[in-house]
């Protein structure tokens, strides 16, 4: 499939698209909570992906290379958006707060972990990523990966519970 | 909650407008792919093959040729998100899937569906809305209130100008119906005598009886935009609400009263039953809009559609009632504009009607998930009309045995 698309076949193109964009927009939208921003992220790495194509080394897996992109990014957003917020220099994100989704409750309350504890979530349970391919995607030790899942599993047990 | 379902309802999160989403990113992958230069595939010279590598590339070129470019991408979306309608969908409605009868408003006038899917034309009416026991329909023709049973017989008839409109009959005993008469709001008996004024400068949005207690207590819409809640009998006021600037497209209360849904295109809000002070909000955004909402029979659930204008698709959800927030869970999604949600007396099984789609969908979330699609609903209900059927209203699902 991923020489198939490096040697130009649109099929085999549209097989990656399928099978890997989905996880990837997910992966965006639990991180970041934001609709366009999760779509601009994951299409964005998708395309630097595909610009990468023919650099790309057929042996490793396309899926974790591409979930690795989108998540840093993700990372980055987020934490960009809390400094703006807390430095308060723009309005309330009339986008979030209306929205829709956030108001789910597990949604809600992962929206409430940091950005680092949100993407460890979302690559274990919303990507089925292990822990240790975890820490290989984030370059962190596993025991980083671990505690960072057990404490924001605790942190959403919480949020669940006051609720 | 136990790690375990943590894990579990994690793995179920859904992240919205995937479907939509992934068209406009497939576009941008798809031009952005023309326009990139290709390493060739790697060669392997195999004579023995050349005949079926010809044969195959007949056939790819051919492949092309009825696959335009992102078809499959276009038709894997158009499958998972966006399928104008349900796939092998009953092509008429045999049954109802829980016991009751369903009241459906065309241009035909009103029906009464029973549960075997059997059919009768109660005349040409419209507003047409059940008592609480579901014997008797009240329902306007011209300039007239109506009473009328399930086979169409008229037991009363009550001429008003202004023209009547969005009669509903109280709960519980019916010795009340409330309807709009121009900017009135008037109240006449179960039995088509005592009709009278009961206030002026109302809107015409559907007055909404509270259920429950000895007393009949109404609430209504006034024209300067608030809400209204009154004894039907003395007159007095028991609370008085502002509420959004456009006016509601429903009200409802829940069973046993605690709470008074209002529904506005762009605000869904539940209000304390005693003062009118708001328990819950829900707003959405510019292009969505809330078109429908019902609390289901025992009052713990809502069941709210709303449409994505930008996107052309609707969403059904249900939200919990008694708790702190609302707890959404999507319960169905589609291209095009959904019609109304209704709840069966049972409180099992959810109606939505898919106007787009020409389709009525059962659903019932408990205790197994089940949907069942019925097709071809426009033509059911004007079945002698020449030209393309007007996808018909339910005026509600009537009475838990």
């Amino acid at each position: 499939m991923l020489r198939g698309a490096q040697a130009g076949s649109k099929a085999d193109l549209e097989e990656l698209f399928r099978r890997y964009w989905p996880p990837a927009y997910r992966a965006a939208y639990f991180v970041v909570h934001d609709r366009a921003a999760a779509e601009d992220i994951a299409q964005e790495a998708f395309l630097s992906a595909l610009r990468a194509l023919d650099r790309f080394d057929q042996r490793r897996p396309f899926g974790p290379w591409l979930h690795r992109i989108v998540v840093n990014r993700a990372i980055d957003w987020a934490r960009a958006r809390a400094l703006r917020r807390e430095l308060n220099v723009e309005p309330p994100d009339a986008t979030v707060s209306e929205e829709f989704e956030a108001r789910d409750e597990l949604a809600a309350a992962l929206a409430t972990l940091s950005p680092e504890r949100r993407a460890v979530v979302v690559l274990r349970y919303v990507l089925d990523y292990t822990p240790g391919e975890i820490a290989l995607l984030l370059d962190l030790p596993r025991g980083t990966v671990n505690s960072r899942l057990r404490r924001a599993l605790d942190e959403l047990a919480g949020e669940v519970a006051r609720d | 909650m136990t790690d375990r379902v943590l894990e579990r309802e994690l793995r179920r999160l859904e992240a919205p407008d995937e479907g939509q989403a992934a068209l406009r990113a497939w576009e941008m992958a798809a031009a952005e792919f023309e326009r990139m230069e290709h390493a060739p595939a790697p060669r392997r010279s195999r004579p023995w093959l050349r005949p079926l590598v010809a044969a195959t590339a007949v056939a790819a070129v051919a492949a092309v040729a009825i696959s335009p470019t992102g078809a499959t991408v276009a038709h894997w979306v158009s499958a998972r998100f966006s399928t104008p309608g349900v796939k092998h969908a009953k092509p008429a409605l045999v049954s109802l899937p829980a016991p009751g009868r369903l009241l459906v408003s065309s241009r035909d006038g009103a029906w009464v569906v029973s549960s075997d899917g059997s059919k009768r034309l109660l005349g040409p009416y419209r507003d047409a809305t059940w008592s609480p026991h579901g014997l008797f329909v009240a329902a306007v023709r011209g300039r007239s209130l109506i009473a009328l049973d399930t086979r169409g017989h008229v037991r009363w008839t009550l001429p008003r100008v202004p023209r009547p409109e969005l009669p509903r009959w109280s709960p519980g005993d019916g010795f009340r119906v409330a309807y709009i008469s121009g900017s009135t709001l008037r109240v006449v008996g179960g039995d088509g005598t005592g009709d009278r004024l009961l206030a002026g400068g109302a809107a015409p949005v559907a007055p909404a009886w509270r259920p429950g207690g000895s007393r009949h207590v109404l609430s209504y819409w006034t024209a300067d935009g608030q809400i209204v809640t009154r004894d039907a009998d003395s007159g007095r006021l028991l609370w008085r609400a502002s509420a959004g600037a456009s006016a509601p497209l429903a009200l409802q209360w829940s069973a046993g009263g605690k709470s008074l849904m209002v529904l506005g295109p762009s605000r869904l809000e539940l209000l304390d039953g005693r003062s009118g002070a708001v328990l819950k909000l829900l707003s959405t955004g510019t292009t969505v809009r809330f078109t429908a909402a019902q609390m289901s029979p025992d009052g713990r659930t809502l069941a709210l559609a709303r449409r994505d204008s930008a996107a052309d698709r609707s969403e059904v959800f249900l939200l919990s009632v008694g708790s702190r927030s609302w707890h959404a869970q999507q319960a169905l999604a589609g291209v095009g504009r959904f019609g109304g949600v209704q709840w069966s007396p049972n409180g099992r099984w959810l109606l939505l009607t898919w106007r787009d789609a020409d389709q009525w969908l059962f659903l019932r979330s408990a205790p197994a998930r089940r949907l069942v699609a019925v097709s071809n609903i426009g033509r059911a209900f004007e079945p002698d009309r020449i030209g393309s059927a007007r996808f018909p209203a339910v005026g509600g699902w009537c009475c838990a045995p």
